[in-house]
């Protein structure tokens, strides 16, 4: 049995499981749950997360967990509609500088970790309050705004999906083939496995860490873009605890904390988990306070039931 | 045939060697690891390195693959200079090295530790995985791991089928020189029988193959010339012809071999300690395992890998589940369930692979003597750490560590002197049984002896031994009573005076016997 669990876990199966249970446990207590209007908020709700979600699954498999995942994404949202300000015709720009912004970001931390060889948490932590005081300065209302037509636009459904699901789906792909087909997918578990070992093997640890820490900033920076569409401005608290979210979304999904183990299709899982059980909660008129408390507590035996199975 | 391979290398005398070192130097702190050691290795030839623990073998070999840096000399590839920046450097010239710890990586599939980093590509991008397979499938043969799965995770293999995934990934990297720390170690018998063909295979292709090892049976089998280390300083560099054991290991120790080997006592044992009757290990035979230890009693137990002996010590301890039977200690029923109500039943389990269950590396001597003993070191939860300190002497003292102190970090010791401190922590504890998994690996002829003579030691003052191990010789050396086990059975039992090593390895290994 418990050999099994270990292997769903492994194989990012077994979150689903808990996906399921949530699942069917909503049906029954609320009809609204499975209709498809309620199925289309969802799959909207969940773009932000799950964008966030990939980045950090990039920098967790090379062992760097990233606290700064939600201070990019309010920037990236900040500067996508502070820049646009209504204008669609500035929509490109607004999108390339907030996606340059974030890769930047992701150069400043894998500088700190590779070069300076700061603790990662240590070194996203201060990314984090740096990123924080950037935004502050910025703006402490709401900025600008992204014109209408856009913001329909992404919520457009193309086959009961809209526009920013499929995105992120395309996104969810590129990433899942490149950590599980590719020769740089293998220096990536490698360098999350074993630093020593992967250098013995030809492999440099740093460049993986460095493009890793990067293709998470990025990730986050979709992240921030995607939430501006979805609230058609800049909302300062944008991204507010997205780093933890995700984080928990990545360990749920069996991720090893420790880096070297881990695929999207569980990651994948953990976002839907973490999505479905708000809204479950929500749809059955839960206390949002007590509803805090439940899934916290859900979530927390979730992680020991999934470190459990380390050894 | 040995005679044609040193003519050849005579006359090759003037063809610059594949790799050399010249007057390496090698500080760690006040240790002198190497202290200016010249060693060539030729195409075509085995050039076998021994010493003692801590003699300097692997530190000689880390700056041959460019993972360390000599503080002096240097290095010559195909004679001309040369400094190696990493080990990708030095592997990109075609300098491949099996390390004594093995250096795969647990998670990943053997595949994918085999091929990391020279997959097989399809349209540029792509991991062809059929012939990446097909390539794996190749190089397992070639080294006798058959029996191995492709697509199996590396951390459920034992230990002795990961030696062999690591020796395929260093051979899938086309090395011209190979080196290998103790690749034989963790291996039985058979399978290092093969790996030696292996090599001979290798060095006749062109390859120049330097061979680290404490079995010197195997160096002599196969080597064509010798380098003995001592204390870091190279004693000598002789051709294999002429050589014989007793002067290597003078060379070695400076003394001469029947010094080394001790008297053995003849043991005559005390009352039942530990029984067990018709325990069935899940997946074996239903008449299960039934014998007896008494008390100070050595008990062998051989066979092959994966012939039930690890799974069997492992249930005395609670780490595996078996069906039916019974066993009683001190003629008490024992049920065992969890390693640590064992320990405190006062059984012992010194399990093989030291790097996962044996010690903590970054703690000193001192603190992982101190773990097992932790509870009877301290007071009011606090660690007596003079005590700890007094216990690691003990340890050093009995078993001959080589440290300059007990709180250096264990990742510094040799691997050697890892596996003695990882013994003789749990010796300082005083318990009621002791099983001990292969104590014997990767440790040099010195240590054993000191190793025998403190089990023997143990035994006299009554404590029962149940000791594991592939190393037949000595295990028919040390052993009061032997069983050996096959398929999770025991298929023979013999007193001392009945050991006949043939007829033992026949049951070990078939059916008929
Ligand atoms: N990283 C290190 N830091 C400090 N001392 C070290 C380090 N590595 C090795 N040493 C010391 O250098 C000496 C030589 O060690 P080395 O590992 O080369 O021995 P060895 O001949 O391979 O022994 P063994 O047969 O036990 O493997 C030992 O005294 C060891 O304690
Ligand atoms: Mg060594």
């Amino acid at each position: 049995m418990t050999a099994w669990i270990r292997r769903q876990a492994d194989q990012g199966t077994l979150v689903w499981f808990l996906v399921l249970a949530v699942a069917i446990e909503a049906t029954f207590a609320s009809e609204f749950f499975l209709t498809t209007r309620n199925f289309s908020t969802l799959s909207g709700q969940m773009a932000p997360l799950w964008l966030a979600a990939l980045g950090q699954l990039a920098a967790i498999l090379v062992g760097a967990i990233d606290l700064s995942v939600g201070a990019t994404a309010k920037l990236a949202a900040l500067i996508t509609s502070g820049v646009m300000d209504d204008r669609a015709s500035m929509a490109l720009p607004a999108v390339a500088i907030a996606l340059g912004v974030s890769a930047f970001v992701g150069v400043l931390n894998g500088l700190m970790i590779v070069r300076a060889k700061i603790d990662p948490l240590v070194a996203t932590l201060i990314t984090f309050t740096l990123l924080k005081g950037v935004s502050l300065a910025y703006t402490r209302t709401p900025i600008g705004g992204i014109p209408s037509e856009l913001t329909r636009l992404s919520r457009t459904q193309l086959l009961g999906l809209p526009y920013s699901v499929w995105l992120t789906l395309v996104f969810t792909v590129l990433i899942g083939v490149l950590l599980a087909r590719t020769r740089f997918g293998r220096r990536v578990y490698a360098v999350g496995g074993d630093d020593e070992v992967a250098r013995r093997a030809g492999v440099s640890p740093g460049t993986v860490r460095m493009w890793m820490m990067i293709l998470c900033s990025t990730m986050a920076g979709l992240a921030g873009i995607a939430l501006a569409f979805r609230q058609g401005v800049g909302d300062p608290r944008a991204g507010d605890g997205l780093e933890l979210l995700s984080i928990v979304a990545v360990v749920v999904g069996g991720v090893s904390i420790f880096g070297g183990r881990g695929r999207v299709l569980g990651v994948m899982g953990g976002v839907v988990f973490l999505t479905i059980l708000r809204n479950a909660m929500n749809l059955q008129g839960v206390d949002p306070l007590l509803s805090g408390v439940i899934s916290g507590v859900l979530i927390i035996l979730a992680v020991v039931v999934f470190s459990r199975t380390e050894q | 045939m040995k005679h044609d391979v040193l003519t050849t290398s005579e006359s090759a005398g003037a063809a610059p060697p594949a790799l050399a070192g010249f007057a390496i130097t090698k500080h760690f702190g006040a240790t002198k690891a190497l202290r200016g050691v010249d060693l060539t290795l030729h195409r075509g030839r085995i050039h076998a390195i021994v010493g003692e623990n801590g003699a300097g073998k692997s530190t000689l070999t880390a700056i041959f693959a460019g993972a360390l840096q000599p503080d002096d000399g240097h290095l010559e590839l195909g004679g001309d200079p040369i400094a190696f920046a990493s080990p990708s450097d030095a592997l990109e010239r075609g300098i491949g090295v099996v390390y004594q710890e093995l250096s795969l990586l647990p998670e990943m599939t053997v595949s994918d530790n085999i091929m990391l980093d020279i997959q097989p590509l399809t349209r540029r991008w792509f991991i062809d995985r059929d012939a990446q397979r097909s390539i794996v499938e190749e190089l397992l043969a070639e080294v006798g791991g058959e029996a191995v799965d492709p697509g199996a995770v590396v951390k459920d293999l034992p230990i002795a089928q990961q030696q062999l995934v690591e020796i395929a990934k260093v051979l899938a990297r086309e090395p011209l020189v190979i080196i290998l720390d103790e690749p034989t170690a963790m291996l039985p018998a058979d399978d290092s029988e093969n790996l030696l063909e292996v090599i001979r295979r290798l060095s006749a292709s062109g390859v120049a193959v330097g061979y680290v090892s404490h079995r010197l049976d195997e160096v002599l089998a196969v080597a064509d010339e010798v380098s003995v280390l001592r204390d870091g300083d190279l004693v000598w560099t002789r051709p294999r012809e002429g050589l014989d054991l007793d002067e290597i290991v003078r060379a070695m120790v400076g003394r001469s071999v029947d010094e080394v080997y001790p008297e053995r006592v003849r043991h005559v044992a005390g009352e039942p300690v530990l029984e067990v009757r018709g325990v069935q290990l899940p997946g074996t035979e239903p008449e299960g395992v039934s014998f007896t230890c008494h008390r100070g009693e050595i008990l062998g137990v051989a066979g092959l890998m994966g012939s039930g002996r690890s799974r069997l010590a492992r249930f005395l301890i609670g780490l595996e589940a078996a069906t039916g039977g019974e066993v009683t200690l001190h003629g008490e029923p024992y049920k065992p369930r969890t390693p640590r109500r064992s320990a405190r039943n006062g059984i012992v389990y010194v399990p093989e692979e030291r790097k996962k269950f044996g010690l903590i590396l970054p703690f000193g001597i001192d603190r992982n003597v101190g773990l097992p003993s932790a509870s009877d070191l301290s007071r009011f939860g606090l660690v007596n750490h003079r005590r700890e300190i007094s216990l690691a002497e003990r340890v050093v003292e009995e078993f001959g560590v080589k440290t300059e102190s007990v709180e250096v970090p264990m990742a510094m010791l040799s691997g050697g002197n890892q596996q003695k401190v990882v013994i003789g922590k749990w010796l300082v504890k005083d318990p009621e049984l002791l099983i001990l998994d292969e104590p014997l690996r990767g440790i040099d002829i010195n240590a054993k002896s000191e190793i025998h003579r403190a089990l023997r030691d143990l035994a006299d003052a009554g404590l029962p031994i149940l000791l594991i191990s592939s190393e037949l010789p000595e295990l028919l050396e040390i052993s009061d009573r032997l069983l050996v086990m096959r398929d999770g059975r025991i298929v023979g039992e013999f007193d001392h005076d009945e050991f006949v090593a043939d007829t033992i390895m026949t049951l070990a290994t078939s059916e008929a016997a």
